[in-house]
């Protein structure tokens, strides 16, 4: 029994204004109407998000559970990046708990400063005293990937620019301003080596999916769009424990990803990817089998088709990134650009991902 | 539908502090206990529910630091709920197994509100910042509310009410994982002090620090670990509106009770009274007990109050409900509600510290949000309950 995707919603990303519930009803209501459902048909909703520090509200459940829809219904909330979410609700319809599920994925950043709230999550023994920001995790990242694989200004640059490129006609994304090689390479340094334009900002926005199991998702959508492959893991908290130039936990999801879809890399037609930097591109590309390591970088030119959506590097909403990076390749399936594709999201200083292929 | 079942349990002690360790050894703590009462080792585990809530343990998103107790490259993923977080992970973790993709998924939750000053300006952030918040409405104020109005729609009493806090402390003397142990009558219940009128110290829950863990497995696993299992029977949860204010009537948990009529009419039950033998309910404040017996059928509405104070529910009487001592004597929030599965699966094992005689089906409960959520889990001896 296969499970698809038979709507999507998904909201402006920007920074709202208004109370979020309002956004993330909107999401909910769009995917209702993309699948030509009503909310009485949908009997699970699971939300993915942060809480509390990282929305600005104790138990965010609460307030996003009515807002898609989950009065008198199923609700759970899976935290970190929503993209967390889409693996709980493929095992409820696969395990014949549910027909029809709804994932909502939601993310606040303007609500707090995020930066500030992840300094939280450092433990008070060893890490919270260094005071590592996630910027300064990312700059670690890169300044390990670069040194070891010999990776330059101007590869890294290249990301940004083709990104930026991408968003420009990507109606939902957030940072579409067109920009050159030249002004990325002489841009203020924000976290050595990262400069300001290599590291993704934050806005806000939602995402919805209907998933159903193969034979409702078929009456619903005869075109639905199938989940074949799903993987989740975590790395070591300590950084001080990894090898920085790498992303264990997006190698270690996408094993898992192309074991389950009985796939390889070189099916995925397209990739849209959590690049929260530049570097953390070609990281993604190499873990997820498209390159070998320290070469991604001459992928930039290939026929794969890489963040579509202009990846998080124009889009990031702190819980709902990885969603909306899903919702674009189910874009991508649904227009008829490509069979197969893969996307994939993570929190923190890259110590988890989740990685989904999904196909036509 | 794949049949899957509880094969391990482990639960740390519960206490105001657990200040001998740390965030992620207490997970550790919990899930070798869990692994060693099903005879596992951590790499028979292939993927791992997480739970906790945030707010209350000094560091946010602990998930990231606890999965170095044994999650590191497995499938980890993290659920938060509110005070529904234990129960929901705990489904989580079911839903690994019965979906196919895992034989063998554990829960694990871990909690430090002795970490935080105070867990109810806390909650507090959790209701609507524009109307709701400056009412001050925390878990312990919304339950005295519940409290005040079922006395007036039906006369129940304080000494009603002060009968289920001696029923779940002289349970909690026979449980060596519970936080309060506290022999007390009655008039030590009446007489403590007033937190919230009418609901008074003694019938309210402490802060707890701890972690538990729950062991899931498929049929053909669960028979090759242990001759015991729990099998899941049927699980639900339910979701209220957003604002408190929107309650229809405090004086009756109605979606309690829509619940309860789903996972019966799920499971095969027809008589609550007579098909269930133990129930761990999540009942942090006295008046709760009272509300949940009554949504989910085992007493008549405004009759709940009565069970206590009759004996019913002790853990020799027709219904008894928390032999553990229940939330009012341990409450790690976010781990409580997998706190109750627990307890409500080595009650079918018939491996409980207080053990309540023949327990052929249990269930287990946890609400959360100001009133919000409502999750459940049938348990049984038998792989199904009729036929």
């Amino acid at each position: 029994m296969k499970v698809g995707i038979v709507g999507i919603g998904i909201t402006e990303f920007k920074i709202h204004d208004e109370p979020f519930y309002n956004v993330a009803y909107r999401a909910a209501k769009k995917a209702m109407e993309d699948a030509e459902i009503e909310r009485r048909e949908i009997d699970s909703f699971i939300l993915g998000g942060y809480d509390n520090l990282g929305v600005g509200r104790t138990i965010s459940n609460m307030y996003v559970a009515p807002a898609a829809g989950g009065y008198l219904r199923h609700e759970i909330r899976v935290s970190e990046d929503a993209a967390f979410a889409l693996p709980l609700a493929y095992m409820r319809v696969k395990s014949g708990l549910s027909d029809v599920a709804i994932v909502l994925g939601f993310g606040h950043s303007s609500e707090t400063p995020v930066e500030l709230v992840e300094l939280q999550s450092l433990d008070p023994l060893f890490h919270r005293d260094l005071k590592l920001s996630l910027q300064m995790g990312y700059a670690m990242q890169s300044f390990v990937y670069r040194n070891t694989f010999d990776v330059s200004e101007e590869d890294t640059a290249k990301v940004v620019v083709k990104n930026r490129k991408n968003a420009a006609k990507n109606e939902y994304a957030f940072q579409k301003e067109s920009i050159s090689e030249e002004e990325v390479i002489s841009s203020d340094m924000a976290v050595y080596p990262l400069r300001k334009p290599e590291i993704a900002e934050w806005c806000d926005g939602c995402v919805a999916f209907v998933l159903a199991e193969e034979t409702t998702a078929k009456r619903i959508n005869p075109e639905p769009i199938w989940v074949e492959g799903l993987g989740w893991t975590y790395d070591n908290y300590f950084m001080g424990a990894r090898d920085l130039s790498k992303l264990f936990a997006t190698a270690k999801a996408a094993e898992m990803a192309y074991k389950m879809a009985e796939a390889k890399p070189t099916e995925m037609e397209a990739a849209e990817i959590m690049d929260l930097t530049s570097d953390y591109h070609f990281m993604i590309l190499e873990a997820l089998g498209f390159a070998e390591y320290g070469k991604a970088k001459e992928l930039i030119n290939s026929d794969l088709l890489v963040n579509k959506s202009g990846g998080a590097l124009c889009t990031n909403a702190y819980g709902s990134t990885g969603a909306f990076l899903l919702a674009n390749l189910a874009f991508q399936l649904r227009d008829g650009e490509i069979d197969k594709g893969i996307a994939q999201a993570m929190t923190g200083i890259a110590q988890n991902a989740a990685v989904a292929i999904l196909a036509k | 539908m794949r049949r899957v079942a509880v094969v391990g349990v482990g639960q740390t002690k519960f206490r105001t502090r657990r200040d001998d360790k740390t965030h992620p050894e207490l997970t550790y703590e919990a899930m070798n206990k869990a692994l060693e009462h099903a005879g596992l080792d951590i790499k028979d585990i292939q993927a791992i529910a997480y739970g906790t809530m945030d707010p209350f343990d000094g560091i946010y998103l602990p998930e990231r630091w606890d999965v170095t107790s044994g999650g590191i490259g497995k499938p980890f993923m993290k659920i938060s709920t509110g005070g529904t977080t234990g129960m929901t992970t705990g489904l989580a973790a079911y839903e690994h197994v019965a979906s196919g993709l895992f034989d063998i998924a554990m829960a694990v939750c871990t909690q430090r509100v002795g970490e935080c000053v105070d867990a109810q300006p806390v909650l507090n952030t959790a209701v609507c910042p524009i109307y709701e918040r400056y009412s001050g409405a925390g878990a312990i104020s919304v339950a005295a509310i519940q409290a005040t109005v079922h006395m007036h729609k039906y006369g129940t009493t304080e000494e009603d009410l002060a009968w289920v806090s001696v029923k779940d402390h002289k349970n909690a003397l026979k449980n060596p994982n519970a936080h309060i142990k506290l022999d007390i009558g009655v008039e030590e219940v009446l007489n403590s002090s007033v937190v919230s009128s009418p609901l008074k110290l003694l019938e309210c829950c402490p802060r707890s620090d701890g972690a538990v863990a729950v062991i899931f497995a498929s049929e053909e696993v669960a028979k090759k670990i242990r001759d015991n299992p729990a099998w899941v029977i049927a699980e639900t949860t339910i979701s209220d509106d957003y604002y408190t204010g929107d309650r229809p009537d405090l004086s009756d948990w109605d979606t309690l009770a829509i619940a309860g009529r789903r996972l019966y009419r799920f499971a095969g039950v027809d008589d609550p009274k007579k098909d269930i033998d133990v129930a761990e309910l999540y009942s942090p404040f006295t008046i709760q007990e009272v509300l949940e017996l009554e949504a989910l059928g085992f007493a008549k509405k405004g009759e709940g109050k009565n069970l206590a104070r009759e004996g019913v529910t002790f853990p020799d009487g027709d219904m008894p409900t928390n032999p553990s001592g229940g939330v009012l004597c341990a409450n790690p929030i976010g781990a409580t509600g997998l706190v109750r599965l627990a307890e409500a699966s080595l009650q079918i094992m018939g491996e409980a510290s207080n053990q309540v005689r023949d327990v052929d089906v249990s269930l287990a409960h946890a609400w959360g949000g100001t009133l919000q959520f409502h999750t459940l889990m049938l348990l049984s001896a038998k792989k199904k309950l009729k036929g």
